[in-house]
């Protein structure tokens, strides 16, 4: 007869167990675990297709040579990981036709459930039905998400729009809830709810015009700053590409800070300013908050006559 | 004698397919994600692995004959899949569902919560469900332009056609569609040529500039080849990608609007026992359920809608309020509740229905 103490988990996450077969059940489930079982003379090995997951109990069934079964029961505790936490990480003051939020969190989250977790809400509390496209976009490390604002219902003459309203209301405040119960990978939740503030302002149709941006030439030899402020809030996550500092040919390297509300980026060199002519290259895909990037608006009214946008791509300056 | 057998069968099976695949890969593949799944020929499976903004190429071995049609449903596979994977049934989401056309096994892609793990499980003539094992599979990966530093951090949708691969991505940051094509043996280590793709959107008399394809299916005219797309705010259209180079833009022709409020989920076409061609659109109502027992549901459209010229302002549209019409729009019953549906052959389906909270898995017939 075996002794269930001598079944345990080795380094690889595997079950090792004495006897000639074991299978491995959550809980109280019926059907066991994915998994392939090996033999090595007295004892037998359980490697599951997925790893077994923190905070779950599992059942394990083994077999001894003389064909009796025991069973045993393990738990996988909840690794003692702080509490993810979430922020937002767009401008609280966006158009009533913005297109998308982003949202950073300090660890990676589940996935296939952020429609569950994240609630928009009115001035007087009640819910806004449909608020987000249903498409799940994370970067690759799994802790940004960029939440769309339903482009249906943003968008103008749209059905969705038409019967149901824009997302947004322009002057008014709106609460987007984050729910407590939202874990991260390692299964920890959030523990609390977090909700944030979204105030909408006037729709926003027309392209950014970086002629309207203010740049502050830094001085040669030394590190400084190089500004620029916006005349209008802009895209926070596409500031981090979608600009760079070129003299001649060569792209001057440095780090890049991107203000809170997005209406100003700054340029810290990696090495001393040298002086001559610089260009501030701009991504002409890069967009304001509603969507308008360099080349077109979101939204292009055919019924109206065209209006070319800027088309400056480049802003030329001297470091003297 | 029987693995003897096995092994013999495998070792043909893989080597009939290497021409679809350059440089292959032997065991050690890892899927970091999955966001779709679609069957080339030979037992190809093409997968969607966004994490690593990439398609991957697996040669299952999985040949024929097709002698694999689910012979009855499979009820609460939900429960099936989790108790497979150690976790509780809520938190297991199938991601998509791809019939291999060479024997009628059905492929699921699965996503378990809390850690997002990834798996593919086949689900057999009689119902048994069994992940699938990678290890002894040959394989490619193709990256998207850019990799992980790609803004494309989703791939909506894969597809096989003749000499190439066709995949769709949403990107994280632009509001932005882009199609990929990759020649076909697929190179491992190779990278996607790249289009952007915009088309009119016949509901607000806009340009639907650069609105993200969610769903879509290759089809092949006398005219040329296109990209038959749906959006997913309810147009579909068509993108002719002959002779296309990358990083050029294609504008896309609307053949119908299937009514506000719905939103698309999956595409493929058929042809009916008279050979008439069908498009079949697996959709999902947001708002308001007018008709019939589920948001889930879908159309068959007439292809001959396909034969729409250049920006097509007239474009059909559906009225959502109706169950009927107009003329070649047909509501397909058997796909009421489906979460996941693939065509089996051109009179049947499989089905991945959602009754109450329960999934069940089923064979359905084709109008």
């Amino acid at each position: 007869m075996l002794h269930a103490a001598e079944v345990r988990i080795n380094d690889q996450g595997q079950i090792e167990a004495p006897g000639k077969d074991v299978r491995v059940f959550r809980g109280e489930a019926a059907t066991p675990l994915f998994g392939s079982v090996s033999k090595e003379n007295d004892s037998v090995r359980f490697v599951p297709t997925l790893p077994f997951v923190a905070g779950e109990s599992y059942r394990v069934e083994f077999q001894s040579t003389d064909g009796t079964w025991s069973t045993k029961r393990l738990r996988f505790e909840l690794p003692k990981t702080e509490k993810p936490t979430v922020s937002l990480a767009s401008p609280a003051v966006l158009p009533a036709n913005a297109l998308k939020i982003y949202l950073h969190f300090s660890h990676p989250m589940e996935q296939g459930v952020f429609l569950d977790r994240i609630t928009l809400h009115r001035q007087d509390e009640s819910l806004v039905h449909g608020a987000f496209r249903e498409t799940e976009l994370w970067s690759p490390d799994g802790k940004r998400l960029t939440l769309w604002l339903h482009p249906g219902r943003q968008k103008t003459g749209v059905n969705l729009n038409i019967d149901e309203g824009p997302v947004l209301r322009a002057g008014e405040t709106h609460t987007l809830k984050i729910a407590a119960h939202w874990r991260s990978t390692a299964g920890v939740p959030l523990g609390k709810e977090y909700a944030f503030t979204l105030t909408a302002t006037a729709p926003d149709h027309t392209c950014p015009d970086p002629r309207r941006w203010q740049l502050t030439a830094p001085q040669a030899g030394t590190r400084a700053r190089l500004k620029l402020i916006f005349d209008e809030a802009l895209d926070p996550a596409m500031l981090h590409s979608a600009l760079k500092i070129q003299t001649g040919a060569k792209t001057v390297p440095g780090a890049i800070q991107v203000a809170a509300e997005a209406k100003s980026w700054s340029f810290t060199p990696a090495a001393a300013w040298r002086p001559g002519p610089h260009t501030l290259e701009i991504d002409p895909l890069l967009e304001d908050l509603a969507g308008n990037n360099l080349q077109h608006p979101f939204e292009v009214d055919r019924d109206q006559p065209v209006t070319t946008p800027p088309q400056t791509t480049t802003l030329r300056f001297d470091v003297r | 004698m029987k693995a003897l057998c096995l092994t013999l069968f495998l070792a043909a099976t893989l080597g009939a397919s290497a021409a679809l695949i350059e440089s292959p890969q032997k065991g050690g593949l890892q899927i970091k994600s999955l966001s779709s799944l679609s069957f080339g020929p030979e037992g190809l499976l093409l997968v969607a692995e966004s994490a690593s903004a990439s398609v991957v190429a697996i040669q299952t071995g999985d040949v024929g004959p097709a002698q694999a049609r689910l012979e009855k449903p499979v009820a609460d596979i939900g429960a099936v899949i989790a108790d497979g994977l150690g976790a509780k049934k809520e938190d297991i989401t199938v991601l998509d569902l791809a019939v291999n056309p060479a024997s009628g096994r059905i492929y699921l892609a699965v996503q378990r919560r809390p850690d997002n793990a990834a798996l593919i499980v086949t689900v057999d003539a009689a119902g048994k469900v069994a992940p699938l094992s990678l290890e002894p599979l040959s394989w490619a990966r193709v990256t998207l332009p850019g990799g992980t530093e790609s803004k494309v951090t989703k791939v909506t949708d894969v597809a096989f056609d003749k000499d190439r691969v066709f995949a769709t991505g949403s990107c994280n940051e632009e509001f932005a569609s882009r199609i990929f094509t990759i020649p076909v043996p697929i190179k491992h280590g190779a990278t996607a040529s790249t289009f952007s793709a915009e088309t009119y959107h016949v509901a607000h008399r806009k340009w639907e500039t650069k609105a993200p394809i969610q769903s879509f299916v290759p089809y092949s005219s006398k005219e040329g080849t296109y990209v038959v797309g749906a959006f997913a705010c309810t147009p579909v259209a068509k993108f002719k990608v002959d002779d296309l180079e990358s990083g050029a833009q294609v504008k896309g022709v609307s053949m119908v609007e299937l009514g506000s409020g719905n939103r698309p989920l999956d595409l493929f076409s058929y042809t009916d026992k008279s050979g008439k061609e069908w498009l079949v659109v697996h959709t999902q109502r947001f708002k308001q359920n007018l008709f019939g027992p589920s948001a889930m549901w879908g159309a068959r459209i007439s292809m001959d809608y396909l034969n729409a010229a250049e920006t097509n302002e007239n474009a059909a549209r559906r009225n959502e309020k109706d169950a009927k019409g107009p003329d070649g729009i047909e509501v397909v019953d058997a796909l009421f509740g489906a979460v996941q549906v693939d065509k089996l052959s051109n009179t049947e389906i499989v089905v991945l229905r959602d009754t109450a909270g329960i999934l069940s898995l089923e064979v359905a017939a084709l109008p």
